[in-house]
């Protein structure tokens, strides 16, 4: 196999919180992208996604693990060489309007990634800007807006073409299309669809939205509670869900097909987890020795990975 | 037949802003009959939220009800007094909205809140009040109510705040529940929770539930009917079987399109070109016509000009749309 | 049942009113339109504007020098001395007018000194965290729990009357309010998506707080530091009302420490100077004031829906 483009391996962030417990947001995740491809990550709200989607680019400090970028080790990265690798990836935000500066020109954040990084200068930053705006469908007239007299639609293309005019190799996208309205995603998953066609560009692409993930993805991985309980292709894991988490999930889908699952309880919190399978307590098929030992993830056929101990 | 449970005719409620009136409802017309669950449908801004607000007379300055009628079992709620409205709320008109635990009081306890909703009925004292909170606590599916009724707001997670709020909405048993996204904040596995109590809740006290969602797939899960709103208006009604089978409306057609479903990864999804307008500045005409594709390939002059009047299409089947007038 | 008003529909409606305008020159009227709509912020206006005119123009104002004696003792108020004399014959016009320098001087580098000190030592406080976050704000506390009052008294019975150790007392006693407000906006704005995102480009920190954080927090802390003008102004005239202000330095505080022996007999001597510290505060106040709502989130969405 080629060498991925991200591997992230044990990945553990752990927060401290007062003297309790510390809270375990991710804990041990694993995962490869390789160029060109998309990985989606699902799971519900506190399952860690966009704590492994903000470590990726380091922009928080992971506790433990190692993620490697075109094979170079993010996490012992200088400061020289992490400003240089945030050129090659890229990060998009779940809510738009947060994610740019009220008192800047939308033309001006898209610009200003070429100014941090030494690309251009000012007048070169200027102009590339507006053709990243256009690229992304914001005309040239609309790139001295302030972000506030935008929509929502309009103001997600603002920050991929912000992301995209560094020409990165992999886009972090964070629930980039939960915060729009539904007649405005499907304009917003089509851009960034053609985009990766334009340019060959991988994605991490976190939300929670299944069908929408499974639209966008080659490969899924689905999150629980820190942990990764099941990956596979995203035909292997919508025909045949190898997770009773995952099952459940499509199953909760409203307007899905066929018999509902309805899970009992919620997501435990991750400074309580329960001991043994993380899963066990709302799992519907949880045995005895859930309760007592935790599943690892292992591969039950080729490039399909399950943490459940029904498939041992 | 008999007279619906609500019925709402051309009800316009307006937002009086600096910069001129905003109409978030621009003559809304629907009704509900007892025991049936409307789905109210739209985008942020489509006047959905403003629409149920207005129906429980909630609206407040700078907006105003400036037209149409609400008539709730017979009574007409437009102009009626606040001690008319408040002795409906509640006993016979009950909401709950996406934020449960913004709604719920964090420094009383789950068991007085519910009993203050209890308080109208002056047949029960407190101990009979609090054995009907816990009773209502264990009715919406949380489990040792026992315990849960003297807890605070914030020890529950956002699934069990909904059913308390649930809890609450249902204590003086109302003849209509509005449920504002009620699910919009919750985990997908928690929503389904939350949607299968709704239905059951619903079938088994006969109550009216008007849901108001942008999530078509929730209406499609627990409504009997379905009324799409745009900028203001309700553009398609119809019975939800119909709403994904035989969508009349192009922007009804292009909610149900854009959504991904199925078995092609990775193709161009049908997208709705352009954005919601801003209810300010309105288009002549259609308020959909500058999305519209289906007015393009058809040249149709009269969208750009003249709005058009619901028709009815087929028995319980409207639509507002030239293409169908 | 509790029956909260949800907000989301009613933020379409202020999203509505922002995203009609395009241009920022359109902004701009906008905002003067929405400041001049409140009659506190024109009132305000207007009086700070005088206040500063005249402090600006005193000389030409009041040609007199304000320590001559230009007539008769005790002159009550006249074609001649619109405001009187004073024990002494000198213009109570003139000493008013030139008196207005003292105050504005003091009002403003206190105010400017609170501005900057708050906003360095709040901003590093927020922005860093930790154990400089830790330090800082036991600083902060520490200023805060120094009697103003009294040690500018306590500075000037040590090193002698004079304006410079007073100014410098005041201000080195009144940023901790502002730090807070800085260090609680920086604390906000550097949790939002933008300065992540800018970040995620490659932003050093410290640039990340100029660009981004700095820009985003200030205007709070202006409108309070504003209202400190009027605070100092009042404290300058107090202690030079006590006889500790520069005997060399006309002000509004010294006119009344010398009209304290003579209410009874001229009542001009203390009235003037008294209406000017009321007036010249009232307007900065209510300025300072309007500013503060003006720039209040809070204030400012209720605003935009009402």
């Amino acid at each position: 196999m080629v060498d991925p483009l991200l591997e992230v391996v044990d990945l553990v962030k752990h927060y401290r919180i007062r003297a309790s417990r510390p809270l375990r947001a991710v804990d041990g995740v694993s995962l490869r992208v390789a160029a060109g491809e998309t990985l989606g990550l699902v799971g519900e709200s506190g399952g860690g996604k966009t704590t492994v989607g903000l470590s990726v680019l380091r922009l928080i400090q992971p506790s433990g693990g190692s993620i490697a970028f075109e094979g170079r080790d993010v996490l012992a990265a200088g400061r020289a060489e992490l400003k240089a690798l945030r050129q090659r990836m890229q990060i998009v935000f779940q809510d738009p309007i947060g994610a740019l500066d009220p008192r800047k020109s939308v033309g001006d954040s898209v610009g200003e990634g070429l100014r941090i990084q030494g690309l251009a200068s000012r007048a070169e930053s200027r102009r590339r800007a507006t053709e990243a705006l256009e690229r992304v469908g914001i005309g040239a007239s609309q790139a001295r807006s302030l972000p506030h007299e935008l929509s929502g639609g309009q103001l997600q293309r603002v920050g991929i073409a912000r992301a995209l005019v560094v020409a990165p190799r992999l886009v972090v996208c964070d629930e980039p299309v939960s915060a729009l309205d539904v007649s405005i995603q499907a304009q917003i998953i089509n851009l960034l669809l053609d985009l990766q066609a334009e340019r060959g560009l991988a994605y991490l692409f976190i939300a929670h939205d299944l069908a929408v993930v499974r639209h966008i993805s080659d490969r899924i991985a689905v999150m629980y509670l820190g942990r990764i309980v099941e990956s596979a292709s995203v035909r292997e894991l919508f025909d045949s869900p190898a997770h009773p988490y995952t099952r459940a999930l499509l199953s909760a889908v409203p307007g899905a097909a066929g018999r509902r699952t309805v899970l009992r309880g919620e997501i435990p919190s991750a400074s309580a987890p329960p001991s043994g399978c993380p899963f066990a307590p709302r799992c519907p098929e949880a045995m005895a020795e859930c309760g007592q030992q935790t599943p690892e993830l292992k591969e039950i056929a080729p490039g399909r990975w399950a943490a459940c101990l029904l498939n041992d | 037949m008999t007279e619906p449970l609500l019925s709402v005719e051309g009800l316009r409620t307006h937002f009086f802003v600096d910069d001129g009136v905003v109409k978030a409802v621009d003559g809304v017309s629907f009704a509900v009959r007892r025991g049936e669950v409307l789905g109210l449908v739209g985008e942020s801004g489509c006047g959905k939220t403003v629409t149920s607000l207005s129906v429980a007379g909630l609206i407040e300055a700078p907006g105003r009800i400036v037209g149409g009628s609400v008539r709730f079992d017979g009574t007409e709620l437009v102009g009626a007094s606040e001690r008319v409205l408040n002795s409906l709320r509640g006993p016979r008109i009950a909401m709950i909205f996406q934020q449960p635990r913004a709604c719920l009081d964090p420094v009383m306890s789950v068991g007085r809140q519910i009993g203050q909703a209890l308080k109208s009925d002056t047949s029960m004292d407190r101990a009979a009040r609090r054995r009907r909170a816990v009773e209502l606590l264990d009715r919406v599916g949380i489990s040792d109510p026992d315990r849960r009724v003297r807890e605070y707001p914030h020890q529950l997670s956002g699934g069990m705040a909904q059913r308390v709020m649930i809890a609450i909405a249902l204590a003086g048993e109302p003849d209509l529940l509005i449920a504002d996204e009620p699910t919009t904040a919750l985990d997908v596995t928690v929503q389904a929770q939350i949607l299968e109590l709704l239905r059951e809740l619903q079938s088994a006290n006969g109550m009216a539930v008007i849901l108001i969602t942008h999530d078509l797939a929730v209406v499609a899960e627990v409504a009997d009917r379905a009324a799409v709103m745009y900028a203001g208006r309700i553009v398609e009604e119809c019975a939800v079987a119909e709403l994904y089978q035989a969508p009349l409306h192009p922007y009804t057609k292009g909610l149900v399109e854009s959504r991904p479903v199925g078995d092609q990864p990775k193709s161009w999804l049908r997208a709705i070109p352009g954005s919601v307008p801003v209810p300010l500045d309105l288009p002549a005409g259609c308020s959909f016509a500058p999305r519209c594709e289906a007015r393009t390939a058809r040249g149709l002059t009269e969208c750009t000009e003249q709005p058009p009047e619901p028709v009815s299409v087929r028995d319980g089947h409207s639509v507002r749309c030239w293409l169908h007038g | 049942m509790a029956l909260e008003r949800p907000v989301a529909e009613h933020r379409d409606a202020a999203a509505v009113r922002s995203s009609t305008g395009r241009y920022r020159a359109t902004d701009l009227r906008d905002s003067w339109r929405r400041f001049a709509s409140s009659p506190v912020a024109v009132v305000g206006l207007v009086l700070t504007a005088v206040f500063v005119l005249v402090a600006a123009f005193a000389s030409l104002i009041a040609p007199t020098d304000p320590f001559s004696f230009a007539g008769s003792p005790f002159e009550p108020p006249s074609g001649r001395h619109w405001l009187g004399t004073d024990d002494l014959g000198r213009d109570v016009f003139a000493g008013v007018v030139h008196g207005a320098r003292t105050s504005l001087f003091v009002g403003v580098a206190v105010a400017g000194a609170s501005l900057v000190i708050g906003t360095l030592v709040g901003g590093v406080s927020g922005f860093a965290g930790g154990k400089i976050d830790d330090l800082l704000m036991r600083l902060t506390e520490l200023s805060q729990v120094l009697p103003r009052f009294f040690l500018a008294l306590t500075v000037v019975a040590l090193f002698g009357p004079g304006l410079t150790n007073m100014v410098l007392v005041l201000a080195l006693t009144s940023w901790e309010l502002t730090a807070r407000v800085a260090r609680s906006g920086v604390l906000a704005v550097k949790e939002l998506g933008y300065v992540t995102a800018a970040e995620a480009l490659g932003s050093s920190p410290w640039r990340n707080l100029r660009a981004h954080v700095l820009p985003n927090t200030i205007a709070p802390v202006v409108a309070l530091a504003s209202l400190q003008v009027g605070g100092a102004i009042l404290i300058e005239a107090s202690l030079s009302f006590l006889g500790l202000g520069d005997p060399n330095v006309i002000s509004w505080g010294y006119l009344l420490n010398n009209a304290q022996s003579f209410v009874r007999r001229a009542w001009w001597m203390s009235v003037f100077p008294g209406l000017a510290i009321a007036v010249a505060v009232l307007g900065v106040n209510l300025l300072g004031d309007a500013l503060n709502d003006f720039w209040n989130p809070r204030s400012r969405s209720s605003r935009a829906v009402g």
